[in-house]
């Protein structure tokens, strides 16, 4: 094998990996191909805009995103808030996505602090903020929301007068953006206007990149101390990276639930994250590297694995359950095994620098160093 | 005022709050009608349920591991032992003690396995931890559908594959602790009397293993590995040492918490479970990187205090159950505080 | 902070709240109930052909008969009725008319527009009748749909299985 080929296989390991994993699994599940099409071009239109959120951290050397939640959280208010008040169509997700910038801003702000707070943490604080923040989100929701917030729409609460329900229907907005310019190819229903949104999301994305701020950021994930030297703001533009970062989670979420249809108010938020991050790294990302290719092929991918698994579980040992856990496992063991290699090289890096330093060091030193290798 | 000044700042305001919150809720309580005695009875019997989770976190946090978040590891090895000893027909206290023993072997192996891969990524411990440990649980998920465990309590009736998503050890060794020399003052107040003692016992064990040799070398490679290097511990074996003690201490502290709970919990049950417990002892005063058992005692008893006085205080005054949206915001917060805070270790 | 650039904030924000207001406008949605029972306006009766075919806003054409009401749901202040007249006259009107934006439920007299009446007369709110009614009348907001028996307390776990 040429070692063209052979670097290749090496750099995209993951992704022929899973490539391999679903091309066994999809006849074993025995899906239709025109269903799984269709249900791909669905998922694209639904979620890409979410992974995309996660660009911008990675490049500014701050890992993978898990506080993209927060974004998604306010997406989630900004409809609560169109449903109570009737909006309807597109007015109505313009509104809500207005609604949330301010909410996202904030949120995104007070993230990026707090990882500047925990620099080297950025990924476990993140996690964690997420979750803290999900208390906090459900206070408001479940408690603040028709008593001190003022609901005007009554069916909007639960029945002890005060608190959102669980499930709201969006019928209001449903679908708005993905019928928005409809086109049936094939027998198969194009959300063209969500595929031009993320057009245009991408586009602003390779735009930002060469803006200087975009350049300061690429530097600033790149070597901290030698950009804070170079005069570049690492702290503000850390902070910015995450706040575009949420801004753009909470615009993603709204699209997202418009084509879902419903919200479900405790936990339409919760997995968005992992289940982001993992489509990410499926395409091929790592944790200091993402681009635009790694999450449209992620996205096909890992939904691809979500709708085959399940059937292929049960066909294989007549239980689907096996099929979820496996998806699971994988979503769960990609991330993993992504954090594993970043940080293996990142000890490597450092062993090596520190070695040359050293020039060979003491007994001591030499087996600590090759106890990690 | 000045020490005063000093120990306020390094006790945290976080705590301070959350301190005076729990004194707050037990003063209360007589004045809602919230039975004191029954209260302090149960907050008793949780911290015998979980005590020795928030214990096994403290071998990892000395050795410089940071905060296990992959404790559910540990977990699936005391529901392994748990399992084969119900398979094999155990019951009672050789049932107990059986579930113990398997439980230490598979917690071994796991340990040794993790602390190898956690060398590997020194600096990035935690968020490895978190993902090993969940994708740990779905495999074991997988597996809990597919080994060939044939005992009735435990598979799925009519003839389903696999074993049921809670089993319950009622008639095997339920509250075979909580029972044990069992105290019980009034009809409200019991005190739990064996577990309380297992979680002494496991307690003043690891003391005494902190201050032999070995474990003074462990605390130094947590917190100076320059010296620990230079005095030629190596840093490496002490650290897999910590992260199989820490395993094998979460076996048997999920074993300890089935006893009182009374069912063990497969599948996705493990997922969360090291959350808890990082909370608490975080809540204790332990950092990053440095935790002594007065963290574990006092960080165990405010957290299970407050999980215990919360729901029945705010029942009682507001007719509203916020419990659960206070545990999330106070175990979480306090986490975070735990990861922002600067550390005073010299590297 | 300076002037030029809290200027051209200010700007932004004023910017974005005009364009909140004016997405409300547009957006905000109404249940139109189709009315074709007989009005009697400046002292005239009007009544409702026998047999007529409503749109509204070019969607499919519903049916109607006399004294009956339908339910649809349209979003914005203006719309247009197209009411074509099957029995007898055999005529076709189509009308255009405005919904304040605060009324969420609007009753459409088609006697009315048929009757040439003014156009304040077509559009009137709609005020639920008191205590129970028959569904036909019973108002159905959009929020209603998957209205899950899911009313799950958010205390839900059990001591063992915390969500973190």
């Amino acid at each position: 094998m040429s070692s063209k080929l052979r670097l290749f296989f090496i750099e995209n390991a993951v992704v022929i990996l899973f490539v391999v994993l679903i091309a066994f699994a999809i006849p074993v599940s025995g899906l239709p191909g025109t269903f799984l099409m269709q249900e791909i071009l669905t998922r694209l239109g639904r979620n890409t805009f979410l992974v995309i959120a996660l660009l911008l951290p990675i490049m500014a050397g701050m890992g993978l995103n898990f506080g993209m939640v927060l974004g998604a959280m306010a997406g989630q208010l900004g409809l609560i808030f169109i449903t109570d008040w009737n909006i309807v169509g597109i007015p109505g997700l313009l509104l809500a996505m207005i609604i949330s910038l301010p909410i996202s801003v904030f949120l995104g702000w007070l993230c990026g602090s707090i990882m500047n707070l925990a620099k080297g943490r950025e990924m476990v604080t993140g996690f964690i903020l997420a979750f803290f923040m999900n208390g906090l989100y459900m206070m408001v929701v479940l408690y603040a929301m028709g008593s001190l917030i003022p609901i005007m729409n009554p069916e909007l609460l639960l029945s002890r007068g005060y608190g959102i329900r669980n499930v709201i229907g969006l019928d209001g907005v449903r679908q708005s953006l993905d019928t928005l310019i409809p086109l049936k190819v094939a027998g198969l229903n194009i959300p063209v206007f969500s595929f031009l949104i993320i057009a245009a999301v991408s586009f602003f994305i390779i735009w930002f990149r060469k803006t200087k701020i975009g350049q300061d950021m690429r530097a600033a994930g790149q070597d901290r101390a030698v950009s804070g030297a170079a005069g570049i703001p690492v702290e503000q533009t850390r902070i910015l990276a995450i706040i575009i970062s949420t801004v753009l989670a909470g615009i993603g979420q709204i699209i997202f639930l418009q084509n879902l249809g419903t919200i479900n108010t405790t936990s339409s938020h919760e997995q968005i994250g992992m289940f982001s991050i993992a489509a990410l790294l499926i395409g091929g990302a790592s944790v200091t590297k993402a681009s635009i290719p790694n999450v449209i092929v992620g996205v096909i991918l890992f939904h691809l694995l979500f709708l085959v698994s399940p059937m292929a579980g049960k066909n294989l040992i007549g239980s689907g359950m096996l099929g979820e856990y496996f998806r699971q496992f994988v979503s769960y063991g990609v991330i993993a095994l992504a954090l594993v290699l970043y940080e293996w090289k990142r000890v490597t890096q450092e062993n090596d620098s520190r070695a040359t330093l050293r020039g060979g060091g003491t007994p001591a030193a030499k087996e600590a160093k090759g106890g990690a290798a | 005022m000045d020490s005063m000044k000093r120990f306020a700042a390094d006790f945290g305001l976080p705590r301070i709050i959350i301190t005076l919150y729990l004194f707050a809720l037990f003063l209360a309580a007589p004045f809602v009608g919230v039975n004191l005695p029954a209260s302090i009875s149960d907050t008793l019997i949780r911290i015998g349920m979980n005590g020795i989770m928030v214990l096994a976190l403290v071998p990892m946090i000395q050795s410089g591991c940071g905060l296990n978040f992959g404790l559910s590891l540990g977990v699936i090895a005391g529901l392994l032992g748990a399992t084969i000893s119900i398979e094999m027909g155990f019951v009672g206290a050789w049932g107990f003690v059986a579930a113990i023993l398997i439980s230490q072997a598979f917690g071994a192996v796991f340990g040794y396995g993790y602390g190898k891969l956690l060398n590997r990524v020194k600096g990035g411990e935690m968020m490895i931890a978190t993902y090993v440990g969940f994708s740990s649980v779905m495999i074991m998920s997988i597996a809990w559908l597919i080994l060939p465990f044939k005992d009735p309590t435990m598979i799925w009736g009519y003839g389903g594959t696999g074993l049921r998503t809670t089993i319950s050890v009622e008639g095997f060794w339920r509250h075979i602790l909580d029972d044990f020399l069992v105290i019980q003052i009034g009809e409200n107040f019991k005190f739990p009397t064996g577990a309380i003692l297992v979680f002494a016992v496991m307690s003043f064990l690891i003391w005494v293993f902190f201050h032999l040799k070995i474990g003074t070398a462990i605390t130094a490679v947590g917190s100076n590995p320059t010296y620990a290097r230079a005095s030629g511990i190596n840093i490496d074996r002490m650290r897999i040492v910590s992260v199989m003690m820490s395993t094998m201490l979460g076996a048997l502290g999920i074993i300890v918490f089935q006893q009182s709970f009374g069912f063990i919990q497969l599948y996705e049950g493990p997922l969360y479970m090291a959350f808890p417990a990082v909370a608490a002892i975080l809540i204790g005063g332990a950092g990053v990187n440095k935790a002594t058992l007065t963290n574990v005692f006092i960080g165990a008893a405010l957290y299970q205090g407050i999980l215990t006085m919360t729901p029945s205080i705010f029942n009682a005054v507001l007719k509203v159950d916020m419990s659960d949206v206070i545990r999330i915001i106070v175990s979480n917060g306090m986490i975070l505080y735990a990861l922002t805070r600067k550390t005073k270790v010299a590297k | 902070m300076t002037s030029r650039s809290l200027f051209q904030r200010s700007c932004v924000l004023l910017g974005f709240i005009a364009l909140s207001v004016y997405l409300f406008y547009i957006g905000k949605g109404h249940t139109l109930l189709i009315d074709t029972n007989a009005v009697t306006i400046n002292g005239k009766e009007l009544r409702s052909p026998e047999t007529i075919e409503v749109s509204i806003d070019g969607k499919p054409a519903e049916s109607m008969g006399r004294a009956e009401r339908i339910l649809i749901l349209a979003g914005g202040p203006r719309h247009t009725i197209t009411i074509e007249v099957l029995s007898g006259d055999d005529k076709k009107v189509e009308k255009q008319f405005t919904i304040p934006t605060f009324m969420d439920s609007a009753v459409v007299s088609v006697p009315a527009i048929l009757g040439d009446a003014p156009p304040e007369f077509w559009v009137t709110t709609f005020t639920a009748p008191p205590v129970e009614e028959a569904p036909a009348e019973q108002m159905q907001h959009e929020q209603d749909a998957p209205e899950a028996t899911t009313e799950i307390s958010p205390n839900a776990t059990a001591p063992g299985q915390q969500k973190p």
